[in-house]
């Protein structure tokens, strides 16, 4: 917000950011003035996307609130049940597990995929191509896609399992095996786009770098050690940022491919894939208990807020700039 | 610099053009004004699109409208689950349709929030007694919230072919559970001699309760809930005797599928039809995916057990908006009476996905003869004479849910029957209560 | 190729056996991206009896072509794909020029709360869609939006915080002297944003686009909830109202997926160069 006299003020005063001349100052309409106005759609983002929904939830998670008639004051009921709550806790070791699994593996197989592709090869531009097919689809389409592969009765898996002596898996309705399925159609969905963000980051390390560290001596992996990965930590910083979103929106990957499209109820096999947004969904949109679903999407915030601070945190220490 | 590729002049085009774009996007926005005295509904119903039951909903739509040039329907549909995902926003928001098709078992979790207009004025002007399912609808109190549009009731299906090959006589209407655990023994093969069974007499588990777990407690003299929907009564040695059948089909028999190997067969309208078993508990609308992949279908009636067949039914319902006014409310009842009578019902049965709730119309030809298997078809109108409801409540979905996945899990093996029975009551009655300490 | 693997580490290793192993490596890869699609492609052409054969049927014989063509007799997809790209193109507009002038005013202008602002774009960031449908419902009801496309197109023109750190890199990895060279001509910050930057930063204003409309084409739950008139849905929508209650249907749906698809595949294939591109700049440096 810029008041009248904030503005008289810096129309008389030449402000002096980074010690450079800013450029267009104009009396009466300065910098500031001008930045707000830019950052403005933002602004209104954050009041009318952020805010509202997240001040109405609040409301709405210390009621009772079953979307069709109105709410009902019961404190913070919602809260103490949902911290006795099984099922919340097996929600959120669910997203832990899928996460692990997710995480390093996407972050581990983007960076290989991009050294490998970091070098002069014929056909390159179709061998990335081919990686990105994945990411531009939507999820509804992933979700036919992997069911061509995981379909435990006609799935390719388990005929590439038979080439290979193995027995049949049955995949998504596996308790033990759907959440390690989901991740690895994540995997695959994902890859592509933070290989490209990876093999951005490769070109821009310097090449004297590898250079100097030649002429010290340094084997290949000191040189991958030394040079490449301090010289990528920005990149591998957005890459986790972007893996860690996409898991704690795995709803419509797990709506999509364990729910009522495969003639369930979604967290199936009996909710050994329940992540908790899904679990918020549930009680919200299916069992009517939208003051539960709303305290559970407080926990949610708090864990994102907590996240978004440990990562900045990070970045700090961890992000070396070129 | 390469200022000019962004001049005035074409920025200004462009920008016109979005302009423009968005006026005739949005210009044509919401709401239709009632201005020649017609009143207008808003209709919402569950179809695939462009399938047979959109388009015969369609065509009955623009007949009723000829007929009642008063009325003006606006149709809203949706495939079945971003159908009630849509609806539960759309009344959040308080914007719900004014009459919709509801699946049965939600009738009265809509009625039990104070969403649905209480029709049991409307339904005392008419003889019930011509209608199959009214009673489905009735809540413990005697208020009905619905009224019938189709009814569902599983009966036993069987593929005639794979009972031949194996020479096996077809079940009839005597079988009793042992007949039926005889049978598919004999029916279940090992076609690939690997040493493990490959095509299975009964498909004995299915996540679809309603075919498998729901009527076998039943049959054995269990039930689910009791007083009304109030009262869990799930755990008890009845509820047992049926688990123990099916577990003992699955595993000591092996004349069924187990739970995972059923699981990963696929949906339940693939696995029948797939010729990987040959019965099942099916309901009406399975015919469809069988004659689709041209099973040789019959039916029989359900087999007995200790305490009867344990039919249950559903019936899908035409439910009033409560915010609807008088005069939508009536125009509402008009449709869904229309729809009741003899010519919808008629074309509503040639789509084959449905037991008509119009008594005479069930009776004729078209729903006992219309020319594709199965034969029998009094064996569902029989099981629909007899069947209760699928135990009822405000909260039947999230119960159910709670009740299934211990029931699933016993059936698993992942833990004993007796357990998952007594965690299953805790956990459903929990639920219900909850619901009706806050009311 | 162009844009890539100009360096010349790059030429040095030209010859090296690591070649093999990496064609062998990226190869492979390929394949595990591709060949499920294949499979899909196959199954769309299967009808239902081939769909559930045991054991699997893989080429279906003959190929059911006719679900392609009932899938456009079912419902009027033309009609949906173009909902789809009018959303997409307006949501594309809106994302690229408001996204960009956050993301100029954090990276190059003054602004008090910077940090904080960045903080909330990430938190933002990470906030599930689905978590705040209920309240945003609430909200478009009472600005009398449902049933129109706006819920669809407007909250891509406040910016998205993708879009914002996205363009905040781009723009902090341009040098001042072309700004500095314009204010000494006189030109206002919205002269040299608009004129000096935004050039400059095309290839990510390509991949902001290019992501945009590939999450608005793609997007399922918010059309499914906000547009109620069939004449007004999307193509997932279109895609999704396929699917029977009793009857999968999956291979009708699958076709119809498959075709939703090709319309995106295209878009990238031509943007290609400026997306890879532009997805580098944001590669970034921090």
């Amino acid at each position: 917000m810029t008041t009248i006299e904030d503005r008289v003020e810096q129309g008389r005063r030449p402000s002096l950011g980074d010690g450079r001349r800013d450029g267009g100052e104009r009396p009466g309409f300065g910098q500031r003035a001008w930045a707000t106005v830019f950052a403005f759609p933002y602004l209104a983002h954050l009041v009318v996307l952020t805010a509202w929904p997240v001040l109405a939830l609040a409301y709405f998670s210390l009621t009772d609130y079953d979307t069709l008639s109105s709410p009902r004051w019961v404190g913070l009921d919602n809260f103490r049940r949902l911290f006795g709550d099984e099922a919340f806790w097996r929600s959120l070791l669910n997203t832990a597990y899928f996460a692990v699994l997710f995480v390093p593996t996407q972050t581990i197989l983007a960076l290989l995929l991009a050294v490998a592709l970091n070098q002069r090869l014929r056909w390159i531009s179709w061998l990335r191509s081919a990686y990105f097919v994945p990411v531009v689809s939507s999820w509804v389409v992933v979700g036919y896609v992997a069911d061509a592969v995981f379909n435990p009765q006609f799935g390719m898996a388990n005929t590439v399992l038979g080439w290979l002596g193995l027995p049949p898996a049955t995949w998504l309705q596996s308790p033990v095996l759907v959440i390690p399925t989901l991740a690895l159609v994540a995997v695959w969905k994902g890859v592509g786009y933070m290989m490209v963000l990876f093999l951005a980051g490769l070109q821009n390390i310097p090449e004297e770098l590898y250079e100097a560290a030649k002429i010290d001596g340094a084997s290949a992996w000191q040189r991958f050690r030394r040079v490449t990965l301090p010289g990528i930590s920005g990149t591998t910083f957005l890459v986790l940022v972007l893996s860690t979103i996409t898991t704690l929106q795995a709803f419509e990957q797990v709506y999509v491919m364990t729910g009522p499209m495969r003639g369930q109820p979604a967290g199936q096999p009996n909710g050994a894939s329940e992540m908790t947004v899904l679990f918020m969904y549930q009680q919200g949109f299916e069992f009517f208990n939208m003051g539960y679903a709303s305290a559970v999407a407080w926990v949610l915030f708090a864990l994102i807020f907590i996240l978004t601070m440990v990562q900045l945190r990070l970045q700090k220490k961890w992000v070396h700039y070129a | 610099m390469r200022m000019q590729r962004f001049s005035p002049g074409r920025r200004l085009v462009a920008l016109a053009g979005v302009a423009a774009l968005a006026a005739t996007m949005f210009g044509c926005g919401a709401g239709s004004a009632e201005s020649d005295g017609r009143v207008t509904i808003r209709l919402g119903y569950y179809a695939e699109a462009g399938g047979p039951a959109d388009k015969t909903m369609r065509s009955l739509a623009d007949e009723f409208m000829k007929a009642n040039s008063g009325i003006k329907l606006e149709l809203e549909s949706a495939p079945y689950t971003d159908f009630f995902k849509r609806l539960r926003t759309q009344l959040a928001g308080g914007r719900g349709p004014d009459v919709w098709l509801s699946d049965g078992v939600l009738v009265q979790e809509y009625a039990g929030r104070n969403s649905l207009r209480d029709l049991s004025d409307f339904v005392k002007t008419i003889n019930t007694d011509d209608y199959y399912g009214v009673d489905l609808n009735r809540d413990s109190d005697g208020h009905v919230y619905g009224f019938p549009q189709g009814a569902q009731t599983p009966v036993l299906f069987y593929n005639k072919k794979m009972f031949a090959d194996a020479g096996v006589a077809e079940p009839t209407g005597d079988w009793t559970y042992d007949d039926l655990t005889a049978a598919a023994k004999k029916l279940t093969r090992d076609t690939n001699g690997d040493g493990k069974p490959d095509v299975w007499g009964m498909r004995v588990y299915s996540p679809g309760f309603t075919e498998s777990w729901w009527p076998m407690i039943k049959a054995f003299g269990g039930d689910i809930v009791a007083d009304g929907g109030h009262k869990v009564v799930i755990d008890s040695p009845q509820s047992r005797a049926g688990l123990d059948w099916m577990l003992n089909a699955m595993y000591t028999e092996k004349a069924g599928p187990d739970v995972v190997t059923t699981k990963a067969l696929g949906s339940p309208h693939t696995m029948f039809a797939s010729n990987r078993v040959a019965m099942q508990f099916g309901i009406y609308a399975r015919t469809i995916p069988a004659n689709a992949a041209k099973i040789d279908l019959g039916v029989a009636p359900m087999p007995k057990g200790p305490a009867g067949r344990g039919h249950v039914a559903i019936a899908n319902s035409w439910v009033v908006n409560k915010a609807a006014n008088q005069r939508k409310a009536e125009a509402a009842w008009k449709w869904i009476t229309y729809f009741a009578s003899e010519k919808p019902q008629t074309n509503w049965a040639g789509i084959g996905e449905a037991i008509p709730i119009n008594k005479k119309v069930a009776a004729s030809d078209v729903f006992l003869k219309p020319g594709t298997p199965p034969a029998n078809r009094q064996a569902f109108l029989d099981a629909l004479a007899e069947a209760d409801d699928l135990g009822l409540n405000p909260v039947w979905t999230e119960y159910t849910t709670a009740v299934a996945n211990q029931i699933d899990r016993a059936l698993a093996k992942e833990k004993p029957v007796g357990d998952a029975l007594t965690d299953a009551q805790r956990d459903a009655q929990q639920i219900i209560d909850r619901f009706y300490a806050n009311k | 190729m162009p844009d890539t693997g100009q360096r010349g580490r790059a030429r040095q290793r030209r010859n090296r056996p690591g070649r093999w192993l990496a064609y062998l490596f990226l190869g492979l890869g390929a394949a595990v991206m591709v060949v499920p699609f294949v499979a899909s492609v196959a199954n769309s052409l299967k009808n239902f009896a081939q769909y559930v054969a045991v054991p699997p049927i893989w080429v279906p014989d003959p190929p059911a072509w006719s679900n392609y063509s009932q899938v456009w007799e079912r419902a009027p997809f033309g009609l949906y794909a173009w909902n789809s790209f009018l959303i997409a193109t307006l949501a594309v507009v809106g994302n690229v020029v408001t996204s960009a002038m956050v993301g100029h005013a954090l990276a190059r202008m003054k602004l008090p709360g910077k940090e904080v602002l960045l903080a909330a774009a990430l938190g933002t960031l990470m906030l599930p869609t689905v978590v705040t449908i209920i309240p945003n419902f609430i909200l478009y009801k009472h600005l009398g939006w449902l049933d129109t496309m706006l819920p669809l197109v407007v909250p891509y023109w406040l910016a998205t915080p993708f879009g914002i750190f996205l363009m905040r890199q781009t723009f902090l990895a341009i040098p001042r002297d072309f700004e500095e060279a314009a204010a000494l001509d006189g030109a206002n910050p919205w002269q040299v944003f608009w004129r000096v930057h935004m050039p400059l930063a095309k290839p990510a204003l390509a991949t902001l686009g290019v992501f945009t409309f590939m999450a608005s084409w793609g997007a399922v739950l918010e059309p499914t909830i906000y547009l109620t008139s069939p004449e007004k849905y999307t193509l997932p929508i279109g895609v999704m109202s396929l699917q029977g209650q009793f009857m999968g249907n999956d291979q009708l749906v699958t076709a119809a997926a498959l075709m939703s698809l090709v319309p995106m595949l295209l878009l990238f294939l031509l943007a290609q160069r400026y997306f890879v591109r532009g997805a580098m700049a944001s590669g970034l440096k921090g």
